[in-house]
C-alpha cells in the first residue's frame, strides 16, 4: 500500500487532538477543597478499571476516527502487485494509533503504559517503514517521471473481433484506448506500435513522439486472422523500445487475454527474452490491459484443410478434408461448406448441428486436371459472431510427375531379381514396361531404376526429387559427396541397405562438415530364425502414419528374415520412426540441410522377408517417397513465422561452383546467381542467363576437393580476363599456369573471377597432375558450399507480393544452399499470398506457378484462436515471476503510470466509510458510557426532612413570618 | 451579635414569641423529666432501698403494710440540652449552592454554627439549660449546660471563636462526649457524619445508654448530595488526610451518590431504631427554615 498525498499523512497528527483534549482537560482540572473524601475515594476505587476501560475505548475510537480521516485524506492506494499488502499497513497504522492512545489513557498503570506505548511506537515505525519501502519500490517500478519509450502492443487476433459489450469490438476498443493513451500520456513519451498477430507486426517500429504518425498507424490497423503470438510481440516490443533514446521503457499490451502464444511452456525463450531486457537501460514492465470476452457467443470456424496425400498429381483424385469446429458456446448448425479450388466451387450441405466444442470433417473429392499451384479456400456458410474465421485457405501444389531414381545395387537380368524391383513396382507398376518419356502417364510417380554404375556417371541428380539406394553395397566417394550435396540442397534420399551392404561405407558417410550423414549406424546383420515382425505401435514417423493403422494395413504380419541391426544417431538429430517386434530400429530419419534422409534396416526385396508381398507395401513405399519429396507437407502452405522462406527452385548443389553474374563490374547485387557444375563456358556474344547483359562480370565461389595428394598444375583462359584463387593463393592471374600442392579429400576454397568487357565471352579452367590427365575441373571435385563458415546467401532481387490485406509487400529473392528462396520478412498474417513473378523468368518457377502466373502460397491460421482459452492465474504467475507485470484495470491507470503518477486501487472510500462507522461507534460508546454512569438520571440523594409540619403550625409560622402575632 | 444576623434575629424573635405563646414554650417545662423527684405530680411507688431519702418514704403505706415505700413524683425540670458541634476539616466545605446567610455562601460549618447559635439562643430564652461541645479529633471546648441568661453570651461567644480544625474522629469523640455530659439530657449533634455508619451508630448507642435524647443534625452541603461537577476536577482533602484526587466527576457521580445514599439510609434507619431524631439538613435549606421545621417537629411530638 502506498499514498498519493504522502505529505498529508502529517494529518495523522490529528490523532493528537483527542489525546491533547484529554490531557488538557486533566491538566486544567480545578482544585477543589472537598470534604466527603472517603466516598469519593471509594467511588473512584470501585470505578477505576471501568473508567479506564471507557476512556481507553473512547479515546481509541476517537483517535481511530481521526486517523482514518487523516489516512483517507492522504489517499492510500494499493498498487498492482503490491509488495506490502494493505491488510498489513492499514491495520498496522490503526493498531499503533490505538495502542499509543490507550497507553496515554492508561498511563496510571506503568507496566501497561510502557508496553502499549513502546509496542505502538514500534508498530507505527514499522508501518511507516513499510509505506516508505512500498513507495520506493513503487517508484523504482514505475520509474520516475522521466520520459519513456513505450511500445503499445495491440492484439489483432481473430478473437479481438468479438464484442463483450455494446461498445464495439475489443479491437476497436483497443484502438480507442491506444489513441487515448497517446493523446493523454504523450508529454514527451515516445511510442511505438505493434500489431500482434501470429507474427508481431511493428507498425511504428521505433518510438516516436509524432502523434500524427502514430494516429495514422493506428488508423491503418486491422485485425488479422489467427492468434496473437504474445511472446513474440513482447520480444518485438522490447526490441522497439530498445531503439528509443529515453531511459525508461514500458510495454503496454492491449489484449483480450487469450493464453495462446504466450509460450508459457517455453522457459528457455523467456529466459532469453529476459536476458535481452536486462541489457536495456531500465527493464521494461509490461502493463497488461485485458478486455472482457463475451461469456456466450455463436461461432463456427473453418479449422483447417487437409489433403489425403502430400504429393498430389493429376493422375487420381485427392480427397480434401475440411474441418469445421464449433468454438462457440452454443450449438450451431452451419449452413454448408464451400470449397473453392481455383475457379471451381464445390459445395457440401455440410454438417448437422454442432455442439459447442464439436469438430466435424467434410470430405471433398477432387481430381486436378492440370499441374500447378491452386489456392484452395474453404468457407463455412452461415452467420456467426466471428466472420473472420469462417474461411480458411491453403494452396495445393499439383505436380505433373514425381521423378524418383532408384539406384539399383544388383542389376540382375531378371527384373524381379534386381534390388530395386519391388520398390519400383510399388511406385509404378508400369516400370515393367518401358517408361514413356515425356508422355502423360496415368501415374504421377515416375520411378526410374538405374544400375549403380550408370548412376555414378550421371553429371547431376537435379532431375530427381527422390533417390532410393536399393541394396547398394557402397558408393564411390565422389558420388557419395555429390549425393550429400544434393540432399542438403533439398533432395530426399532413401537408403535401403541390402544383404551385401558395406557397413563401413555407410557408417563412414559424412557430410562436408564432417557430421554423420545417415540417420543410423549399421551394426550387424541379423538373421532371425523365425523372422521378426514389425511393431506397429512404434511406427510414429509421420510418413508411417497411414500404414501404422492396423485396421487398414497388414504390415503387422510382416516377417523380416534378414535385416541390419542399426542404431539411430541421436546426436545429429536423427530419430527412429519405427521398430521391429524385438526392438530393433526399422526406419530412421534425419534432416540434412534442406533435404532429408530415410533409412530402413533392410532392402525391400524378397531376401529380407515377406515385406514386398504385403498389401500395405505399396502404400508404405508411396508414403515414404511422398515424405521425402515434401517432408514439410504441401510446400506452399506455411505456418506463420517471422520470416517466410519459400523455395522457388530446388538447390542442385551436389557439385560445381556458385556463380554470381553482375552487370558491368563485380560489385553490388548480382543479376543472377546459380550453380554452375562445370567451369567450361562458351557464351560467344550471348548472355550467360536471364537478366545478365552481354558485357558482364562473374564470380564463382566454392571449394575444390582434389582426388590425390600431389602437386597440381592449373591452367585456363577467360575472355576478357580470368583470375583463379585457391586457398587464398592466386594461382592464375590473367591466364597462364599455376602450380599448387594439394591434399586428397581436403576442401580448398576457390574463387574464380571473370570480367567480360566486350565481345564474346568464354571461360575454361583445367587441372592436371601426375596421377591425372589434363581435364576441365570436373564437377564432382567442386562444391559450391564448402563446409564450415556461414551458409552463403546472396540477395538476387525482390518480387512484389499481394497479401491478404492491401498492404504492399515485397519478397526478397535469395540464393541459398537450398536454391532460390522468396523471403518475406514483414507483415506476415494468415491468409493467401501471391508472389508476382516477372513473365520472363516465369519458366524457372514452372511447377509452382498458378494459373494466373503468380505463385500462390498460404500462411496457416490457428483454429485454436477461436476457442478462447484465456490466461489463467497460473499463467499470469508464470509471467509475473519473470517480468514486472501490471494489470491496470483501466486506461486511466496506464496513463497515470506513463505520466509518472502512481496508480492503484484507491482505498479512501473504504476509510471514509470506516470513519463514518467509527463515528457511529463513538456515539454509541458515549451513549453506553452515559448509561453506565447514569449521567442523565436524577440521582440526587433523598435528603429531605421527612417531617411535614402540621397545617396549624405552618399557618402560625407563616403569620409569624409576615410579622403578625400569634393569637 | 455576629452569629445571629439581623434577619435571623428577627426570625428568632418571632420564633421565640411563637414558642412562648404555646404554653410555656415549645421546649421548656414541657419536657417531662424522666428523673423522678420532688414534685406535686405523683408518679409511682417504689420499694425503699438504703440510700433513699427518708423524706420520700410514704408513711401511710408503711402504716398500712409495714413496708417501706418511696413515693415518686414526676419531676418537671427545665431541659438540659447540649449542642455538640463538629468542627472537623470536612465541615469547612463551602458549596456554592448553599443558602446564603447575610448575602454570603456558608460552609457546612458556618451553617451548623448558625444553627447551633439559633438553637442555643432559643433554648436559653426558654430557660432551658444549654451547653456546648465543640470537637474535631478531640473535644475542643466544653461548656456545661446552664440556663442562666449569661449562658447565651458564653455559648455564642464560644461558637464565634470556634474555627474548624483537623481530621474528625467523630465516633470516638462522641463516645467521650457521651461520657462527659450529664446523663438524661438532650443532645443535639451537628455533624456531617463523615464516619463509617457502624461506628457512628455505636456512638449514638452510647448516648442512648446514657439516657440522652439524641437529635442528629446531619449537615451536608448541597454539592455533596448532588455532585454536580463538570468534566474534570481535582479534589483536595479538607482534612489533609489523603492527597489530591484528580478525576472526571461525571464518571463516578452515580457511584458516589449511591454511597452517600447508602450512608444516609443507614444513619436514618439506625436513628429510627435508637428512637433518635435524624434531621437531614442540606445547606441549601435556609437554616432558619430548618430550625423552624425542627421546632415544629418537636412541637408535634407532644
Amino acid at each position: 500500500m502506498s499514498f498519493i498525498n504522502t505529505a498529508l499523512l502529517a494529518g495523522l497528527g490529528a490523532v493528537l487532538i483527542p489525546i491533547a483534549i484529554h490531557l488538557f482537560s486533566r491538566k486544567a482540572a480545578k482544585v477543589m477543597d472537598w470534604g466527603a473524601m472517603q466516598f469519593l475515594i471509594d467511588s473512584v476505587e470501585s470505578r477505576k478499571s471501568r473508567i479506564e476501560l471507557e476512556e481507553a475505548l473512547l479515546m481509541g475510537a476517537r483517535c481511530l476516527l481521526m486517523g482514518l480521516l487523516a489516512l483517507a485524506v492522504a489517499r492510500p492506494f494499493v498498487p498492482p502487485g503490491s509488495a506490502i499488502p494493505w491488510v498489513v499497513v492499514l491495520p498496522g497504522f490503526l493498531l499503533s494509533l490505538v495502542a499509543i492512545t490507550t497507553a496515554i489513557v492508561l498511563r496510571g498503570r506503568r507496566k501497561w503504559f510502557w508496553i502499549l506505548l513502546l509496542g505502538g511506537l514500534a508498530l507505527l515505525g514499522l508501518t511507516v517503514l513499510a509505506v516508505m519501502y512500498e513507495k520506493q519500490w513503487n517508484l523504482k517500478r514505475f520509474g520516475t517521471t522521466g520520459r519513456k519509450d513505450v511500445a503499445i502492443v495491440i492484439d489483432g487476433s481473430t478473437s479481438m473481433q468479438l464484442r463483450a459489450g455494446a461498445a464495439g469490438t475489443n479491437f476497436d476498443l483497443a484502438l480507442l484506448e491506444a489513441r487515448e493513451i497517446i493523446e493523454k500520456a504523450g508529454g514527451g513519451n515516445a511510442f511505438s506500435l505493434i500489431l500482434g498477430g501470429p507474427v508481431p507486426m511493428a507498425r511504428v517500429s521505433e518510438p516516436v513522439v509524432n502523434k500524427t504518425e502514430l494516429m495514422e498507424a493506428l488508423n491503418g490497423m486491422k485485425p488479422v486472422r489467427g492468434r496473437m503470438a504474445a511472446f513474440d510481440a513482447l520480444a518485438a516490443a522490447a526490441v522497439a523500445v530498445s531503439r528509443g533514446s529515453n531511459p525508461n521503457k514500458e510495454i503496454i499490451v492491449l489484449t483480450d487475454g487469450q493464453n495462446m502464444g504466450w509460450e508459457l511452456d517455453n522457459r528457455a525463450r523467456w529466459e532469453a527474452l529476459l536476458a535481452g531486457m536486462e541489457t536495456l537501460p531500465s527493464k521494461p514492465k509490461v502493463m497488461l490491459r485485458k478486455y472482457a470476452l463475451p461469456t456466450s457467443f455463436r461461432n463456427v470456424t473453418a479449422a483447417g484443410i487437409a489433403y489425403s496425400r502430400e504429393v498430389i498429381g493429376t493422375d487420381r483424385p485427392v480427397s480434401i478434408d475440411v474441418t469445421v469446429e464449433n468454438t462457440g458456446t452454443e450449438a450451431v448448425t452451419p449452413g454448408g461448406v464451400e470449397l473453392h479450388i481455383g475457379e471451381t466451387v464445390l459445395k457440401d450441405p455440410g454438417t448437422g448441428q454442432l455442439q459447442p466444442g464439436a469438430k466435424e470433417t467434410v470430405r471433398f473429392l477432387h481430381q486436378f486436371k492440370e499441374s500447378g499451384s491452386f489456392p484452395v479456400k474453404a468457407v463455412v456458410l452461415g452467420r456467426d459472431e466471428l466472420a473472420l474465421d469462417d474461411e480458411t485457405v491453403s494452396v495445393c501444389n499439383v505436380i505433373e510427375r514425381l521423378p524418383v531414381l532408384i539406384i539399383d545395387g544388383n542389376p540382375a537380368e531378371r527384373f524381379l531379381d534386381r534390388a530395386g524391383a519391388f520398390t519400383a513396382l510399388a511406385l509404378a507398376p508400369s516400370v515393367l514396361s518401358a517408361p514413356k518419356e515425356g508422355g502423360k502417364d496415368a501415374v504421377a510417380m515416375a520411378p526410374e531404376v538405374m544400375p549403380l554404375s550408370r548412376a555414378v556417371g550421371l553429371g547431376s541428380f537435379a532431375a530427381w526429387r527422390v533417390i532410393i539406394l536399393a541394396g547398394v553395397e557402397k558408393l564411390p566417394e565422389s558420388a557419395a559427396r555429390r549425393l550429400t550435396g544434393w540432399v542438403q540442397g533439398g533432395g530426399g534420399l532413401m537408403v535401403l541397405p541390402g544383404t551385401g551392404a558395406d557397413a563401413a561405407f555407410y557408417n563412414q558417410w559424412r557430410t562436408a562438415d564432417g557430421g554423420r550423414f545417415l540417420p543410423a549406424r549399421l551394426i550387424s546383420e541379423a538373421l532371425p530364425k523365425d523372422g521378426v515382425s514389425l511393431a506397429m505401435s512404434t511406427f510414429t514417423h509421420p510418413a508411417l502414419r497411414l500404414v501404422a493403422d492396423t485396421k487398414q494395413s497388414d504390415l503387422g504380419t510382416t516377417l523380416l528374415q534378414r535385416y541390419w541391426k542399426m542404431e539411430a544417431d541421436a546426436t545429429s538429430g536423427a530419430s527412429t520412426g519405427g521398430r521391429t517386434a524385438n526392438g530393433d530400429a526399422f526406419i530412421a530419419s534425419v534432416k540434412s540441410g534442406f533435404g532429408s534422409v530415410l533409412m530402413a534396416s533392410c532392402n525391400f526385396d524378397t531376401a529380407a522377408g515377406n515385406l514386398p508381398s504385403r498389401q500395405a507395401f505399396v502404400a508404405l513405399v508411396h508414403q515414404l517417397v511422398y515424405y521425402l519429396a515434401n517432408p514439410e507437407g504441401q510446400p506452399l502452405n506455411r505456418e506463420p513465422a517471422a520470416q517466410l522462406n519459400l523455395p522457388l527452385s530446388r538447390g542442385a548443389s551436389e557439385g560445381g561452383l556458385k556463380g554470381e553474374y553482375f552487370k558491368g563490374v563485380a560489385t553490388g547485387q548480382p543479376a543472377l546467381v546459380r550453380i554452375d557444375p562445370k567451369l567450361d563456358f562458351q557464351w560467344g556474344g550471348g548472355s550467360p542467363g536471364a537478366g545478365v547483359p552481354a558485357d558482364f562480370a562473374a564470380r564463382w565461389t566454392g571449394a575444390i576437393v582434389p582426388r590425390y595428394s600431389e602437386e597440381y598444375v592449373f591452367d585456363g583462359w577467360g575472355d576478357d580476363s580470368l583470375a583463379v584463387t585457391i586457398g587464398g593463393r592466386k594461382v592464375i592471374e590473367r591466364g597462364g599456369e599455376g602450380r599448387m600442392t594439394l591434399q586428397a579429400g581436403r576442401y580448398y576454397p576457390i574463387q574464380i573471377d571473370l570480367v567480360d568487357g566486350s565481345g564474346g565471352a568464354a571461360m575454361q579452367v583445367y587441372w592436371r597432375s601426375q596421377s591425372q590427365q589434363r581435364e576441365i575441373i570436373s564437377s564432382d571435385c567442386l562444391t559450391p558450399f564448402p563446409p564450415g563458415g556461414t551458409v552463403p546467401e546472396t540477395v538476387v532481387g525482390s518480387l512484389p507480393v499481394a497479401g491478404p490485406d492491401e498492404r504492399p509487400r515485397r519478397a526478397e529473392l535469395v540464393f541459398t544452399r537450398g536454391g532460390l528462396v522468396a523471403r518475406l520478412g514483414e507483415d506476415i498474417v494468415p491468409g493467401l499470398y501471391r508472389i508476382e513473378v516477372p513473365k520472363e523468368s516465369a519458366k524457372e518457377y514452372g511447377a509452382l506457378l498458378g494459373k494466373d502466373g503468380t505463385i500462390p502460397f498460404s500462411v496457416a491460421d490457428d483454429a485454436a484462436e477461436s476457442r478462447l482459452s484465456v490466461l489463467g492465474p497460473k499463467d499470469l504467475d508464470f509471467v509475473r515471476n519473470r517480468i514486472e507485470l501490471l494489470e491496470p484495470p483501466g486506461v486511466k491507470d496506464i496513463i497515470n503510470v506513463l505520466s509518472g503518477r502512481e496508480f492503484g486501487e484507491e482505498l479512501w472510500k473504504y476509510l471514509a466509510v470506516g470513519a463514518l462507522f467509527l463515528l457511529l461507534c463513538e456515539t454509541a460508546l458515549t451513549r453506553w458510557i452515559a448509561v453506565g454512569r447514569r449521567s442523565g438520571e436524577d440521582l440526587a440523594v433523598d435528603f429531605e426532612n421527612k417531617f411535614e409540619p402540621s397545617r396549624q403550625f405552618r399557618a402560625a409560622l407563616d403569620r409569624v413570618r409576615q410579622g403578625g402575632g400569634v393569637s | 451579635m455576629r452569629l445571629l444576623p439581623d434577619e435571623a434575629a428577627a426570625t428568632f424573635a418571632r420564633l421565640e414569641f411563637m414558642a412562648r405563646a404555646k404554653k410555656q414554650g415549645a421546649m421548656s417545662g414541657r419536657h417531662t423529666s424522666p428523673n423522678k423527684g420532688f414534685s406535686v405530680v405523683f408518679a409511682e411507688h417504689r420499694q425503699y432501698a438504703p440510700g433513699d431519702d427518708i423524706r420520700d418514704l410514704d408513711w401511710r403505706v408503711f402504716a398500712k403494710s409495714d413496708r417501706y415505700y418511696i413515693k415518686q413524683y414526676i419531676e418537671e425540670t427545665n431541659l438540659r440540652a447540649t449542642v455538640v458541634l463538629d468542627c472537623s476539616g470536612s465541615m469547612k466545605y463551602r458549596g456554592e449552592l448553599s443558602a446564603p446567610v447575610a448575602g454570603k455562601q456558608v460552609s457546612k460549618f458556618e451553617y451548623a454554627r448558625y444553627l447551633a447559635a439559633g438553637l442555643s439562643y432559643l433554648m436559653i430564652k426558654q430557660q432551658d439549660a444549654v451547653g456546648l461541645v465543640t470537637f474535631d479529633d478531640r473535644i475542643r471546648s466544653y461548656i456545661k449546660a446552664a440556663s442562666r441568661p449569661s449562658q447565651v453570651r458564653q455559648v455564642l461567644g464560644e461558637l464565634d471563636r470556634t474555627e474548624t480544625g483537623n481530621d474528625t474522629r467523630l465516633a470516638a469523640t462522641l463516645h467521650e462526649v457521651a461520657e462527659r455530659i450529664p446523663s438524661r439530657g438532650l443532645v443535639l449533634i451537628l455533624t456531617d457524619c463523615f464516619e463509617p455508619a457502624p461506628q457512628l451508630v455505636e456512638a449514638l448507642h452510647h448516648f442512648r445508654y446514657q439516657n440522652h435524647e439524641v437529635v442528629l443534625f446531619h449537615v451536608m452541603a448541597e454539592e455533596e448530595l448532588t455532585f454536580p461537577f463538570g468534566p474534570s476536577q481535582e479534589f483536595k482533602d479538607l482534612e489533609g488526610v489523603v492527597g489530591k484526587v484528580k478525576v472526571d466527576p461525571r464518571t463516578i457521580r452515580a457511584a458516589y451518590l449511591e454511597r452517600v445514599r447508602e450512608h444516609v439510609q443507614k444513619l436514618e434507619s439506625a436513628c429510627g431504631r435508637l428512637n433518635a431524631d435524624y434531621v437531614p439538613l442540606s445547606t441549601r435549606t435556609p437554616y432558619t427554615r430548618a430550625m423552624a421545621d425542627f421546632l415544629a417537629r418537636r412541637a408535634s411530638r407532644r
